[in-house]
C-alpha cells in the first residue's frame, strides 16, 4: 500500500518536470521499470565556486516515501562541507522525521511528506551556493572553505574538471549551440541522448 | 452468584476425540507458533520497533500520541472548497466521500495520509506547527 503511494506520486512529479522543467537540474529515474531510484543533473550555480560545473547525483526513495526521505548521494566528485567524501548529501531536510530528545534538530527542520524531487533539489542547488559550516559532513572541506576560500575554489575547480571529462559530450552540445549552455537544452536532450546513440 | 464458566459434557468429548486424531496421526507436525501482525512504531528519528519491543518511556508517548490524534477532528469531504482541494500529502485532489482530518492550524489532509505521518512526527507538514501546541490554543481560545 505504502509503495503504490510513493510509486504513484513520483510518476505524477516525474510528468510535472517533464512538463515543466525547472532551471538548475534535470531529473529523471534510471530505469524505468524502478520509479524508486532517481539520477539527477545539477548545474553549478551562479556566483558559486561551483559554477560552470555538472555534477551527477542519485536519489534513492525508500518504500515509504512520501513518509520518509529519501537518501541522495553524489556520484561525480564533490568538494563541500556538507557532502561527506562519499558523496552523501548532509541537509536536515532529508534527516528522518520525529523529534529526538537531545533536541539535536527539531521536527520542523527536518524531512516532511510535503518534499518533493523539485524541492529537495533546490535545496541542494542552495546549500551549494551557501554552506552551512556548523555541522560539516566533510570537516576538511569546511575548514578549507571558511579558512582558505581561495585553495577551496580550485579543490572544487578540480572537481569538477574532472567531471566535464566525463561529461566530454556536454561540452560537444555547448560548441554546436554556439557555447550557449543552458539546462534547458540539457533538459531537452538529457534523456534522448542517454537513449538513443548519437549520430553525426 | 452464579457460576458464568459453563462446562458441557459434550466439550470433553471432543477434547478427547482431538487428542485420539493426533495419536493416529503421525505425520501431523506440531501446529505452527501462534503469529499475529505487530504494529511497527517510530518513537525518535532512526527508530523503528515493533509494538511489543518499545521501552516503557516510548510506549507512553506513542499512547499519548494515539490519544491526542484521536482527538482531532474528522470528517468527509462534501466538495466544499473551504476544506481545501488537495491532499499535499498523497498530491491527489479530494474525492466526494473521503475521510478527511482537519488539524487546529486548519489544515486539512486525508485521514490516512496525515494520521500515518502524525505518527512519525506531531507536526504540520504545511506550515510546521506542532500539533500539540495548536490544540492547546485553540482549547484556550474556545
Amino acid at each position: 500500500m505504502a509503495r503504490d503511494q510513493g510509486n504513484l506520486l513520483l510518476q505524477k512529479q516525474l510528468a510535472d518536470l517533464n512538463k515543466n522543467p525547472v532551471e538548475g537540474f534535470s531529473a529523471g529515474p534510471i530505469d524505468d521499470a524502478d520509479i524508486f531510484k532517481w539520477e539527477v543533473l545539477i548545474y553549478g550555480p551562479h556566483d558559486t565556486p561551483y559554477e560552470g560545473g555538472l555534477f551527477k547525483a542519485e536519489l534513492n526513495f525508500p518504500k515509504e516515501y512520501p513518509l520518509r526521505p529519501p537518501k541522495m548521494s553524489f556520484i561525480s566528485e564533490m568538494w563541500h562541507p556538507n557532502i561527506d567524501k562519499d558523496g552523501g548529501v548532509c541537509i536536515s531536510i532529508l534527516h528522518e522525521p520525529g523529534d529526538d530528545k537531545y533536541g539535536y534538530e527539531t521536527a520542523a527542520e527536518r524531512w516532511l511528506p510535503v518534499h518533493t524531487v523539485e524541492t529537495i533539489l533546490v535545496s541542494v542547488i542552495s546549500m551549494l551556493a551557501d554552506p552551512n559550516d556548523e555541522s560539516p559532513a566533510n570537516v576538511d572541506a569546511a575548514k578549507m572553505w571558511r579558512e582558505q576560500p581561495e585553495d577551496f575554489k580550485k579543490r572544487v575547480a578540480r572537481c569538477y574538471f574532472q567531471n566535464w571529462i566525463s561529461f566530454a559530450f556536454w561540452k560537444k552540445i555547448a560548441a554546436i549551440n554556439h557555447m550557449c549552455l543552458k539546462i534547458s537544452l540539457i533538459n531537452r536532450r538529457t534523456h534522448h541522448i542517454c537513449k538513443k546513440p548519437l549520430r553525426y | 452468584m452464579g457460576n458464568c464458566l459453563k462446562t458441557p459434557t459434550t466439550d470433553d468429548i471432543s477434547l478427547l476425540r482431538g487428542n485420539d486424531s493426533q495419536e493416529s496421526d503421525p505425520n501431523l507436525g506440531p501446529p505452527p507458533p501462534y503469529q499475529e501482525r505487530v504494529p511497527v512504531y517510530h518513537p525518535s528519528p532512526n527508530v523503528s520497533r515493533p509494538a511489543n519491543q518499545l521501552t516503557e518511556e516510548e510506549q507512553i508517548k506513542i499512547a499519548k500520541r494515539l490519544g491526542l490524534i484521536s482527538h482531532l477532528p474528522t470528517g468527509v469531504y462534501d466538495g466544499s472548497v473551504k476544506k481545501g482541494k488537495e491532499c499535499v500529502i498523497c498530491m491527489c485532489d479530494f474525492v466526494l466521500g473521503d475521510s478527511l482530518r482537519f488539524l487546529p492550524c486548519m489544515h486539512t489532509y486525508h485521514k490516512k495520509c496525515i494520521d500515518d505521518w502524525l505518527m512519525r512526527a506531531f507536526i504540520c507538514p504545511s506550515c510546521m506547527e506542532p500539533v500539540d501546541a495548536a490544540l492547546l490554543t485553540t482549547y484556550e481560545s474556545s
